[in-house]
């Protein structure tokens, strides 16, 4: 009995032992890939890459994506937009000019996400050299390059929204890895800028194959915008001037004729021959703008001053408007913001169709970027001869034509200010370009922001409003909250303390 | 025996030893639901830098309210800020004042509430300090910073710190209650010596000059002075020559003294900072029925800047920077332009309801063709639900003033508008006749649609039946019952206007007027115009054309 009974143990563990599965005791993703067994080939450098681009549609924080961020921090503190009844608290408040630390908007972890992507793809890519012998050297630079473009504009966002931010080059790809970083100086960041965009130029490609990939992945002349764009900012005239020629000279974009396929071509289908950059949402990948701007509890219309000073009307002539205006960037019977929304000038879009691209750089933004560059340098009549070619296409009213005099920098420029209104209404553009203008030879021209915050915040906020702007700290926003608590080297903007 | 109680001994050692290694370590458990500390015990932490204001609180009892369940919002000097008041007022040290004194000190710092940077606007706070007087926030720009500022006394140094209780506001500076009454501000300030004069010769500085606690309605008055300067300006180089202009009685004590009521006139109910002035239209005023209007044109504020029957008046700017001056029983403002209450008979306004600046901006609409108005889409007009209609047509039958009228639907049903309110243009005091112009129209033979008429709340007394034409008469007749043919022609009793009743306004100002569907309903209620006609004028003429054109 008792030999039978350890025979029948033996040959229990024999059976268990030939027929257990030995895969409980791994420890790898069975749904996922690793990195010991990622980058081991060229497809998987692209993938990557092409998944830094896929972040700016849909990565959420707050749940806000990226896009939506974007507007919110080009638009809400500007002039362009009016609140409505659903508007959040939270964007009320800056429009009142009333930024708490606490305020979600505030929240920059949704570019930090994107920014890591760039960072992975440029720490890794280089091992593939050794694992695929059909990766060259050449087409590896070209990867590294187009994210480097892209994290310099991630940042290049972050400096002008918040000036002082941390400056991660590397990737975060362990848990040993989150250390907290103390804020880089503005000065820092946009060297930093220059720097990777100098060094993406001559290894970017100009080409990618198609259309669609040319306008959704940055080629050399989308490097060349960005330059054009942060040289601007740094109030480095020739350099932007030289940026925004190589662009001009190459003779591969134009402005779209001012007809009635316009809007359609440049906003509804995208990718249009105007196009450099865009962020290129599909029906897959819809964008944000459905439920902020449509008529059922939307969030924003268009500020009344649109229609009445930036666009303007002719009250004797109807049949003249400027294309830009009513029917395009918004309806100026009920102030919907209508680039987003619109099929046609009266049609909209449905839901299931919301995913006009985000137009990062155009070509009329380029010509506009050299005007300003032009304007600085004194010559003036060369930037009005700019101006004049994009306000022509557009049918501009000449109600808005201020004619300055070609030798008076400081008109020419509000009036180049003006335009550019007027051509990226919307584009999430407005609130960087009144900054970039009011900031100019040290803050020469506050006054443009100042007039500004007068007219739109509500009355009885008005004068606190101005006085805080005074305060140029004030001009960009504080370190969210949270950041702040997890990261003890960071510190707030002193002016919300 | 002896063996079982060694046993027994043993035993109970192993056991005392046992217990004393295992014996309880405490269990730490927590009892409290959060470490947040409340106000007092938050300052108490910091003594470098609360020790002198947390003193304050020990000696006046109030430490341990603050230090209880609540909601407060306390604005807190550093000890420096302390310091600098005590130089001030000359003392070396808080314990040289008395508790009262310092009671009431420290009241002025709290509210019973708690409020974060974010409701501070332009001008007091929105709830009192426990001391009884509001603080004045705003913002000021020192040496490229900005802070906000409290009372013009402190800034505030940080913000929006929370405890457990309420949020602390850090200051540097003491706040210090107002001590003198509105009539004492005045009389203070050379420059409002006219003014002053004024206002002790109609008796109104005794009334401006106490707390007045029994009328709650009169414990807050707002002034609006004029500078010797302003007066000057206008005329006036001393008192003797603004009584010889105004004073029609020659006493200026009595009430219906011109002078007493210029003086009157520049009188507020109410703690009206600015920031208070400029969010409502208009204010009423001591002078009886007597309404100043208020605006904010760019940064400017304006008084009395108005638009009558389609001339503009330009108004008088209040000067910011000498204005929100608190007291102890109001607020004093200095105006740089002479005003007084404008003398105005009343006039005919002859109102085209389908003409606002809403359809005017879209110019390819307005006389030109149909726009719907989205629920809450127009500023002077508000409507329960939906949509209403600007119709604009070239149809022989319906010659309405312009072509064009507003199409509102009206009913008791739940799909219509049960009401429609409009904000009128200004009217004068006076006695009007009010008419309702309309084109009639029944959506279905059957329809019927009354509607009552009132005028800020109160009600007129005859309907309006958009489904009912004039009735057959000559002019005269149709007059005695309160109908006219308003249209050029003067014979399309389909264009018909209906007195609704007579109204006595009292402010010259912007009023209310109500449709309120009492019985039926239906969509086609052609609106074209209200006439306000003062009961002795012509109430039948002049009629009004397509082409815009009045016909005598």
């Amino acid at each position: 009995m008792r030999r039978n009974f350890i025979l029948y143990i033996l040959l229990l563990t024999m059976l268990l032992s030939a027929t257990s599965c030995d895969r409980w005791l791994e420890l790898q993703p069975q749904d996922g890939i690793i990195k010991q067994e990622f980058w081991k080939t060229k497809e998987q450098v692209q993938s990557a890459v092409i998944g830094c681009y896929a972040s700016l549609l849909g990565n959420t924080t707050s749940g806000r994506t990226l896009v939506e961020q974007l507007f919110l921090w080009g638009e809400l503190r500007a002039d362009m937009l009016s609140p409505t009844l659903s508007t959040l608290a939270e964007e009320q408040d800056i429009i009142n000019v009333n930024i708490l630390p606490s305020n979600t908007i505030a929240n920059w972890r949704v570019v930090y996400k994107t920014i890591n992507y760039c960072n992975t793809v440029i720490d890794f890519a280089p091992e593939v050299l050794n694992n695929d012998k059909t990766f060259s050297e050449k087409a590896l630079n070209g990867y590294v390059a187009e994210v480097k473009a892209l994290r310099a504009l991630m940042y290049f966002y972050l400096v002008r929204t918040f000036g002082e931010v941390p400056l991660k080059l590397t990737p975060t790809s362990s848990d040993e890895e989150i250390t907290p970083l103390a804020k880089s100086t503005k000065t820092e960041i946009l060297s930093q800028i220059v720097k990777d965009l100098s060094e993406a130029e001559p290894n970017t490609l100009l080409t990618y194959g198609s259309n669609a990939a040319d306008k959704g992945r940055i080629t050399r002349y989308g490097v060349n915008a960005i330059q054009a764009d942060v040289y601007l900012w740094m109030e480095k005239y020739a350099e932007s001037l030289a940026a925004c020629d190589k662009i001009i000279k190459a003779n591969r974009f134009g402005l779209l004729e001012g007809n009635n396929v316009w809007f359609n071509q440049l906003f509804v289908v995208g990718n249009s021959n105007e196009s450099i950059f865009e962020f290129q949402f599909d029906r897959q990948k819809l964008n944000p703008f459905y439920t902020m701007f449509s008529t059922v509890r939307r969030r924003f219309i268009a500020h009344p001053m649109v229609m009445e000073e930036v666009y303007t009307q002719d009250f004797n002539d109807d049949t003249k408007k400027d294309i830009r205006g009513d029917g395009a960037s918004l309806q100026s019977t009920d102030g919907t913001i209508w680039k987003y929304l619109g099929l046609s000038a009266t049609v909209a879009r449905p839901v299931e169709e919301s995913y006009a691209h985000w137009i990062a750089y155009r070509y009329a933004d380029v010509l506009l970027m050299k005007a300003e560059a032009l304007a600085m340098l004194n010559r003036g009549q060369e930037a009005l001869s700019i101006v004049k070619l994009v306000r022509d296409r557009a049918k501009a009213l000449d109600g808005t034509n201020l004619s300055p005099d070609p030798t008076d920098t400081d008109s020419v420029m509000e009036f180049i200010l003006k335009e550019r209104a007027r051509e990226f209404a919307f584009e999430g553009k407005r609130w960087y370009d009144v900054l970039r203008h009011a900031k100019r030879n040290n803050y020469k021209r506050l006054d443009l922001l100042l007039n500004m915050v007068a007219n739109t915040v509500p009355a009885d906020r008005q004068q606190s409003a101005i006085a805080k702007s005074k305060d140029f700290n004030s001009h960009y926003l504080p370190i969210f909250e949270y950041e702040i608590q997890t990261n003890r080297k960071l510190i707030q903007n002193p002016f919300y303390k | 025996m002896k063996q079982s109680i060694r046993t027994l001994l043993w035993a109970s050692l192993w056991a005392v030893a046992l217990v004393y290694v295992v014996s309880c370590t405490k269990i730490d458990l927590v009892e409290t639901t959060t470490t947040d500390v409340n106000t007092y015990s938050y300052l108490k932490k910091m003594p470098e830098k609360f020790s002198e204001f947390t003193n304050i609180l020990d000696r006046t009892g109030y430490a341990s309210f603050l230090d209880a369940y609540g909601a407060y919002t306390t604005f807190i000097p550093t000890n420096d800020g302390v310091k600098k008041y005590l130089q001030a007022v000359g003392k070396n040290s808080t314990t040289q004042l008395s508790v009262d004194e310092l009671k009431d000190l420290v009241k002025l710092h709290i509210i019973q509430d708690t409020l974060t940077t974010k409701s501070f606007k332009d001008g007091k706070l929105p709830l009192v300090t426990m001391y009884g007087q509001y603080l004045l926030a705003g913002v000021t720009n020192a040496n490229g910073t900005s802070s906000y500022t409290l009372n013009r006394q402190a800034s505030v140094t940080e913000t929006n710190i929370v405890t457990g209780n309420g949020i602390v506001h850090v200051i540097d500076n003491v706040l210090q209650p107002a001590k003198l009454t509105v009539a004492k501000l005045i009389e203070q300030n050379a420059e409002l010596s006219i003014f002053t004069e004024a206002l002790k010769q109609t008796g109104l500085f005794d009334s401006l000059n106490v707390i007045n606690v029994k009328d709650p309605s009169r414990r807050w008055l707002t002034v609006v002075a004029e500078t010797n300067k302003t007066l000057a300006k206008a005329g006036f180089n001393n008192f003797n020559d603004l009584k010889k202009r105004y004073s029609n009685t020659g006493n200026p004590l009595n009430k219906e003294d011109s002078l007493n009521l210029y003086v009157r006139y520049h009188i507020l109910p109410g703690a009206k900072y600015l920031a208070d002035v400029i969010t409502a239209t208009s204010h009423t005023t001591l002078a009886p029925l007597e309404v100043v209007t208020s605006k904010l044109e760019e940064q400017a504020v304006l008084l009395n800047d108005d638009e009558f029957n389609g001339v503009r008046e330009p108004g008088v700017v209040i000067d910011r920077a000498t204005s929100d001056n608190s007291a102890t029983n109001g607020v004093l403002h200095v105006s740089q332009g002479h005003f007084v209450i404008k003398v105005r008979k009343p006039v005919p306004i002859y109102w085209d309801v389908a003409d606002f600046p809403e359809i005017r901006k879209l110019p390819a609409y307005f006389r030109k063709k149909n726009y719907d108005f989205a629920y809450a889409s127009v500023k002077d007009i508000t409507w329960e639900k939906n949509s209403i209609t600007y119709v604009w047509g070239t149809s022989a039958s319906f010659p309405t003033y312009w072509g064009d009228y507003l199409m509102v639907p009206l009913g008791t049903q739940a799909a219509r508008n049960l009401w429609i309110e409009f904000k009128t243009p200004m009217l004068v005091k006076g006695r009007y006749k009010v008419w309702v112009c309309y084109r009639y129209q029944r959506q279905s033979s059957g329809s019927t649609n009354v509607c009552q008429v009132s005028l800020d709340g109160e009600p007129l007394t005859r309907p309006v039946i958009f489904t009912d034409q004039a009735p057959a008469g000559t002019a005269g007749e149709l007059e005695a019952l309160g109908w006219k043919l308003f249209s050029d022609t003067g014979t399309d009793r389909n264009m018909a206007g209906r007195m609704v009743g007579t109204v006595n306004i009292t402010t010259t100002d912007r009023h209310t007027i109500r449709l309120q569907s009492i019985s039926g309903g239906q969509n086609n209620n052609n609106l074209d115009m209200i006439h306000f006609i003062p009961i002795e004028m012509n109430q039948i003429s002049p009629r009004f054309g397509r082409d815009g054109s009045l016909i005598k």
